[in-house]
Formats: C-alpha cells, sequence, structure tokens
C-alpha cells in the first residue's frame, strides 16, 4: 500500500507568477486557478486529513469546499496575508464545518464524540515508519483534542485564535492539548 | 537545559510530519464542473444545500444566498507579523459579503408582504450595527458570523414577503 | 365533510363577514410515529392534546377561504388556501392530536395556541403571530419573525428564533439548547444542559440553567445586547468571556486588560473545568452569576 504523504516539492512559482495568477483566476481564468490549486492542494489537504481523521471522504469534500470557496473570495482577496495562509485557513474552516455538520439529516456536532474516526489500530507492521505510526495514531484521538492540537502543534497556531475557531474558552483550549498530547503519547507507546 | 520535557519529542516528531499530501487524482476535474461563472448572483433553485449547520439558519436559505454567504469562512486572524498593517482580511469578507447581499437582494422581485416589513427594517438596522461594530474592532471574528447570519435572514425573508405577496404560499 | 354555515336567509340581517363562512370537521386516523401538518395564514390556530389515535381539525373559514387536505396512512397536511389576497378574516382553527406525533404548524400572522400536547416532535412558524407553547416534546423547533415565544415545555432540544420577537422558554427545557434572536429579547431557564448556544445582535439575553453536564459546553454571542448568565456556585467548567467595550460582571476570574488597546477578557477555571463557556460580545455588557 502506497503511502500518500509526499516531501515538499521545490518553489515552482515565483510570488510575482503566483500574483498574476490569483489576478487571472479572480477575472474568471480557470487554467489559473487550477495552477493555484495543484500548487496549494497538498499542503491544505494534508492538514484537512489530519483534522478529519484520516476519513479520505470527508477530507476530500472539506478540500473541494475550501477551494470552491476561495473561487468566490479571490476577487477580494489584497495579499494582507499570503495565499498559502488564506486557502489554509479557509481549509481549516472547511474541515470544521465538515466535522460540526455531518450527521443523519440532524444536527450533530461530532467534533463532541468520543472517539476518533478509526475504531482499530492496525498492527505494527514492520515497513511502518514511524510517521505513520504518529498519523494513525493522531486520527484515533477524539475529534476536538485532535483539532487542536493539530492546529497548535503542527500548524501554530495560538491557543485564542484555537478558541475562537473552535468556539471554546481558551482555557479549554489549553486542557484540551494537554489531554491529546497524554492521549497520543500513551497510543504511541502501544504500537511499540 | 536538560530536564526531559516528555513533549519536546513528540513536539519535534508531530513538526516533522510531512506538510503536504496528494490530494485525489480527479480532484480538479470535480472543482472545475462546480466552479460558478463570475457574474453577478443570480436566484437560483438550490442544487447542493450549503446550510450544514441547520440550528445557525432556521429559514430554508435561498441557494444563491447560501452559497455566497457560505463562503466567507470564519477564520481566525493569525497573529500578524509586526511588519504588515492591518488592513483587515474580516473587514474584506465583509465588504465582499455586503456587495453580495446587495446584487442577491436586487435580483429578487420586490416583496410588499406587510407582516415582514418590520423585521425587515430591523435587519438592514442591525447589519448597519454590526459594520459599525467591525470598524471598531476589525479582528473578531465572531462580529462576521453576526452579519453573515444577518444577511442570510434578511434575503430569506425578503424572498418569502416577495412570494406571499405574490399570492404564493411560502 | 365541510357543511355550510345555514345563514343564507340571513344575509340582509347581519353583517357580511357571516354570510359565507365555512366550518370544518376532519378527523384523520394518525398513531404514534404519525405526522400532522397544518398550514394557515392569518385568523387563529389552537392545539390540544388528547388520548385518542385520531386526529381531528375544527373550526371556521372566513369568505372565500378553502380547505385543501392531503392524507395518506398515518400521515396529514392541511393547508388553508387563501385565494385571494386582502382576505382578513382568516381562519380560526382547533387542532387535537394524538400522543408521539410529529407535529408541523406554519402560519403567518395567526397566533398558534399549543398546550397539553405530548409529542415526538414539535415545529412551529410564524411570522408576526404569538407562539404558546406547553406541553411535552421530544425535539422542538420554534420560529417567528416578529411574533412572541413562550414555551413551557419539557423537551431535551429546542431550537428558537426569531428576529425581533420576544422570547422566553422555560418549565423544563434543557438538553441541547438553541437561541437566534437578532434585537429581541430572549430569556431561558433551563434545567440541565448538554449545549446552550445563543447568538444575538441587539436583544438582549437572561441565561439560567440548574446544572451543565459533565462536558457540557455553553456559547454566546452578542454585539450590543447585554449577557446575563446565571449558573449554580458548583458548576464546572473552563469560563472565557471577552467583550471589546462592554463591561465584565462575574463572581469568578478577574477582569483583564490588555497594556494596549481596548477589550477586557476574563479566564477563570470553575470547579474541576469541566465543561466549557465561552461569551463574546462587543459592546454589550456581560455578567455572570454563580448562585443558582
Amino acid at each position: 500500500m502506497l503511502d500518500t504523504t509526499m516531501p515538499a516539492p521545490p518553489a515552482a512559482n515565483d510570488v510575482v507568477d503566483e500574483t498574476a495568477l490569483v489576478r487571472a483566476a479572480a477575472a474568471g481564468d480557470t487554467a489559473a486557478y487550477e495552477q493555484l490549486y495543484r500548487q496549494h492542494a497538498p499542503r491544505v489537504f494534508a492538514t484537512l486529513w489530519r483534522l478529519c481523521g484520516g476519513q479520505q471522504a470527508r477530507a476530500e469534500d472539506a478540500l473541494q469546499e475550501a477551494f470552491l470557496q476561495a473561487w468566490k473570495a479571490l476577487p477580494g482577496f489584497r495579499f494582507e496575508s499570503s495565499l498559502s495562509t488564506w486557502l489554509h485557513r479557509l481549509g481549516v474552516n472547511a474541515a470544521l464545518m465538515e466535522l460540526r455538520g455531518r450527521a443523519a439529516g440532524h444536527d450533530h456536532d461530532s467534533l463532541d464524540d468520543v472517539d476518533g474516526g478509526l475504531p482499530e489500530m492496525a498492527v505494527h507492521d514492520g515497513c511502518a515508519g514511524t510517521e505513520r505510526d504518529l498519523e494513525r495514531a493522531l486520527a484515533t484521538l477524539p475529534p476536538r483534542a485532535r483539532a487542536v492540537l493539530v492546529l497548535h502543534d503542527i500548524e501554530g497556531w495560538k491557543h485564542h485564535e484555537i478558541a475562537g475557531q473552535l468556539q471554546m474558552a481558551v482555557g479549554s483550549s489549553k486542557a484540551q492539548l494537554h489531554r491529546a498530547r497524554g492521549l497520543l503519547r500513551a497510543r504511541l507507546g502501544d504500537m511499540t | 537545559m536538560n530536564t526531559h520535557d516528555p513533549d519536546h519529542d513528540l513536539l519535534a516528531r508531530l513538526r516533522a510530519l510531512p506538510a503536504e499530501r496528494s490530494a485525489p487524482a480527479d480532484g480538479w476535474e470535480r472543482l472545475s464542473a462546480r466552479l460558478p461563472p463570475r457574474e453577478p448572483v443570480a436566484v437560483q433553485a438550490p442544487v447542493d444545500n450549503v446550510v450544514r449547520t441547520r440550528r445557525r439558519w432556521w429559514l430554508p436559505v435561498g441557494a444563491a444566498l447560501a452559497a455566497s454567504l457560505a463562503l466567507y469562512a470564519v477564520a481566525p486572524w493569525r497573529h500578524a507579523p509586526e511588519s504588515l498593517p492591518a488592513p483587515s482580511g474580516l473587514q474584506l469578507q465583509a465588504d465582499a459579503m455586503t456587495e453580495q447581499y446587495r446584487q442577491a437582494v436586487a435580483s429578487l422581485p420586490d416583496g410588499t408582504a406587510p407582516e415582514w416589513q418590520p423585521a425587515l427594517h430591523e435587519l438592514d438596522r442591525s447589519a448597519e450595527q454590526i459594520r459599525a461594530a467591525m470598524a471598531q474592532d476589525p479582528r473578531a471574528p465572531h462580529l462576521l458570523g453576526q452579519l453573515k447570519r444577518t444577511y442570510a435572514l434578511r434575503l430569506e425573508l425578503t424572498r418569502q414577503a416577495a412570494q406571499a405577496a405574490s399570492g404564493l404560499t411560502t | 365533510m365541510r357543511t355550510l354555515s345555514p345563514l343564507c336567509a340571513a344575509l340582509l340581517l347581519v353583517p357580511a363577514m357571516a354570510l359565507a363562512d365555512t366550518r370544518v370537521d376532519e378527523r384523520h386516523n394518525v398513531a404514534a410515529g404519525g405526522r400532522i401538518e397544518l398550514s394557515n395564514v392569518a385568523g387563529k390556530v389552537t392545539v390540544r392534546g388528547w388520548d385518542r389515535n385520531d386526529v381531528q381539525l375544527t373550526g371556521t373559514l372566513s369568505d372565500g377561504l378553502q380547505l385543501r387536505q392531503e392524507k395518506s396512512a398515518n400521515r396529514v397536511r392541511w393547508e388553508i388556501e387563501y385565494p385571494r389576497r386582502g382576505n382578513n378574516g382568516g381562519a380560526t382553527l382547533t387542532l387535537n392530536v394524538p400522543r408521539s406525533v410529529e407535529l408541523l404548524l406554519s402560519t403567518v400572522s395567526a397566533d398558534q395556541d399549543i398546550s397539553g400536547v405530548d409529542v415526538r416532535r414539535l415545529q412551529a412558524d410564524t411570522v408576526s403571530g404569538n407562539l404558546a407553547a406547553a406541553g411535552r416534546s421530544g425535539d422542538s423547533v420554534l420560529n417567528t419573525v416578529s411574533g412572541n415565544v413562550t414555551a413551557r415545555l419539557q423537551t431535551p432540544r429546542l431550537d428558537v428564533n426569531t428576529v425581533s420577537g420576544r422570547i422566553e422558554a422555560g418549565g423544563g427545557v434543557s438538553g441541547e439548547i438553541g437561541a437566534q434572536t437578532v434585537s429581541g429579547r430572549v430569556g431561558v431557564d433551563a434545567g440541565r444542559i448538554q449545549r446552550l448556544v445563543v447568538e444575538t445582535v441587539s436583544g438582549g439575553i437572561d441565561l439560567s440553567a440548574t446544572a451543565l453536564a459533565p462536558g457540557g459546553r455553553i456559547n454566546v454571542e452578542s454585539v450590543s445586547a447585554s449577557v446575563s448568565l446565571r449558573l449554580p456556585r458548583t458548576v464546572s467548567a473552563q469560563l472565557s468571556v471577552n467583550s471589546f467595550s462592554g463591561s465584565i460582571n462575574s463572581d469568578a476570574g478577574k477582569v483583564e486588560r490588555p497594556r494596549y488597546g481596548p477589550g477586557s477578557s476574563l479566564d477563570a477555571r470553575l470547579g474541576s473545568g469541566d465543561g466549557d463557556i465561552r461569551v463574546q460580545s462587543h459592546s454589550g455588557s456581560v455578567q455572570v452569576r454563580l448562585d443558582r
């Protein structure tokens, strides 16, 4: 089974080129937008995939939604932040909305679920790198705790930003982080 | 210098995780099929119920509105590096949202059904109030969310009022 | 079957309004799990629960109105049709409903008075009518635009929405509660809550709960409305209050201000910090009392 993560590619576009692509896409050029999508989707998808607990379909939906929203909002984008940061933020929001909104027609916030996505951890096989173990362990965390850990420890967000995004108290964000790290360590320990 | 911090190794491992992951191969194909043309928003029959959080917008929100407003993701403003001045990303989103809303309203028939009128005025007032608040505090994501909600309500009520005025049941 | 009111002979002696009123008397067999829908524009709708396995609709339709009916096994939908706009009389209707049904009511200016019901689900929508709902419901959704809502409902799930109407909810509401308003005041007096989410622009908020379930969450957002939250002293939750220019008063925690710039905030751990309480306001004042 091929691992689908990949190392960061060399910088393909100049900043100048990217500005031109954004302008063109904002004016309606879908070919330009395709370039932007191909350049930025892998970075965004890595985060969404983790936020969604490795659930491929949900992560894909969130990715689509984020880039759809980005297309619509692009005419207003003025480069106060980098395009990458902006897209990433839209992606995180889409993933969290995805987690919050889904359920059999009824309002169910799966951020409140007790369990993470994958019910069973695969038996540790000799070929798996520690990376894969870590990704898998992450996926077993409860969704809200996992979201806090991903945003704080991987994406570098501050607690007040996380608290705002997840609509929780700042103290809760810290508590969730502590909990997530503890659980993660325990799960990783179980795997060795 | 070396108290063994149990989190230290874990954090190092987390930060070393791949920054990228291949998106599905047909992703662009599917996305490009959904990209709307660059036109003023037109009212159309709902195709995809974008309103996922049912509890937010209890009124069955018209598709154009939901589509145009849902896109203004309320995302936290990352701590901006000191060198950047603060024309706020949220403010921009609010401006764009207001424009989209104006266009959407313009595309709806005039509604004069009286039962809705007081609320429509109320909502307009509220939108003004929220925008004024955003001018004071440009970095508050919750205000953008409130604006979105207010516009969504305003548009949906306009649609209902128009339908009622034309004699159709809602 | 509809029966014409026998007033034709009195045409010249009574106001024209009485002339063409139509009586309504319909019944349909609906057992537990069934669905009842009623849609009306103006007049009044009264709903009462009873112990039978039928739903009954009685009342009067004023001049020109007609009753449209769609029935299927265990389901009925009644709609009062208003063929020409400007009809003032409306319909005065009474609905008697069985237990454990799903009940959907919709009016524009007609008030709705629901009481003594014991239903699986209740959804009541109105534009400018007032809505009173009392009884038991497994899941409740109450929507108005400018009408007022008074709910004394035993329900573990409540979603109530208004633009400018006044909302008062109590009498057994608990569990998952959502309230959204623009300028209407909202008062919620709840039992034990799992999730309480309230959004307002300028309508004042008054919330009170007897308990917050472990892991429970309260989230309130306001632009200019004042917010009052009252919980027991024993509540266990992380508390976070932020206001740009409104005052913060709390029985626990200390209000902090940044060295430069506006805004104040309060972060405190109540008890063992099991739950999560977050209040966000722009200019509205926030008060947290722990003496429920």
